[in-house]
């Protein structure tokens, strides 16, 4: 009785330790967030995202620049944080729109959400990154003021 | 009988057991990693399949129709492979069973699908990252700092292909405004191959 109790508990322990090491062998070969591994060794680069970004993701930071945010020099970290996790704003890649948009556009989103109804996605509607006056970004905007360009 | 012709019966049984689950596992391994698989035994894939149909991954150079598992599944046998298409395997089933395809969250899925596609198995065709995939073009400035960056020669990005590299082989409807996309939107209103 008592040896195959031990044997369950053996064989129990395995099981355990074998889930264990599976996924930490998949967090460890396919890392869920890839980037913020890479700021952790450059911390004097904190705040000065674009020096590197224009080199490791050229598109997005030229979008951000020509976009009305970059013309406006509304710095990455205004809405992505600080990757040593200081400060107001979390680190994240994808930031929480309701919570970080509304930083500053908060009086924009509550007549939105009057007129629409609530949308847990700016994004989708508003490309923050995308460049409005180069390509077709706004295609699809549905016009709201009375200004037109004809 | 004695009590050692019984251990080793045990033993022989273990055995048995042992290289039937094996023959069962390389069986299952097998039957689930074709392309009629993937698009047919789920539902929610169907839609997958009929983007990729469209998409300029649906052949590789040399005119051969490119599976699910050439990019989805690590190459090789090896402990890459058998995590990737487990995890990947109980995934699809639970997504099966607790979504519809109504209330399936693709931008929420996108992040996930992304994660496991492994270097390796872009590479394998996209051999010099600095030419197009025939190996005819050179490809534009902006895609050579970044892959001088991905390569280690210019900083260096953490970040896997398909971490840029997106809507190389599906299109979900909130990322036809994307400007990169316009021909793949395209080709799939117009229904036609690219090649």
């Amino acid at each position: 009785m008592t040896a195959s109790k031990k044997y369950m508990f053996i064989a129990f322990a395995a099981v355990i330790i074998g889930i264990g090491a599976y996924f930490t062998y998949i967090n460890h070969a396919f890392p869920e967030v890839r980037c913020e591994g890479a700021h952790l060794d450059v911390p004097q680069r904190y705040a000065d995202c674009v020096s590197c970004h224009v080199k490791a993701t050229p598109v997005v930071a030229q979008d951000w620049r020509e976009s009305k945010h970059g013309v406006m020099l509304v710095k990455c970290v205004v809405c992505h944080g600080e990757p040593d996790g200081k400060g107001s704003v979390p680190f994240e890649v994808k930031p929480n729109p309701i919570r970080i948009c509304a930083q500053c556009h908060d009086p924009a989103i509550k007549r939105m959400m009057a007129k629409y109804g609530e949308s847990l996605d700016c994004g989708s509607c508003h490309p923050h990154h995308q460049n409005p006056m180069h390509g077709n970004a706004y295609e699809n905007k549905i016009p709201t003021s009375k200004i037109t360009l004809d | 009988m004695g009590e050692k012709s019984n251990s080793y019966r045990k033993a022989a049984v273990a055995l048995g057991v042992f290289v039937v689950l094996c023959a069962v596992s390389g069986y299952a391994l097998h039957a689930t990693s074709t392309m009629e698989f993937c698009s047919s035994a789920c539902h929610e894939m169907e839609i997958y399949a009929e983007e990729l149909r469209y998409s300029a991954h649906a052949k590789d150079a040399d005119g051969n129709v490119i599976d699910c598992v050439q990019c989805h599944i690590p190459a090789g046998f090896g402990p890459k492979y058998l995590a990737v298409k487990s995890y990947s395997g109980l995934k699809d089933l639970l997504v099966h069973f607790a979504e519809t395809p109504e209330s399936l969250d693709r931008a929420a899925r996108q992040p996930v699908a992304r994660r496991f596609i492994d270097d390796g198995n872009c590479l394998s065709c996209h051999e010099d990252l600095y030419k197009d995939a025939r190996k005819e073009k050179a490809i534009s400035e902006l895609g050579k700092i970044a892959h001088d960056n991905y390569l280690g020669k210019n900083g260096k990005a953490r970040s896997n292909c398909a971490g840029c590299h997106i809507n190389m082989a599906h299109l979900p409807d909130f990322d036809r405004r994307l400007d990169p996309n316009k021909k793949f939107a395209e080709r799939m209103d117009k229904k036609e191959a690219l090649r």
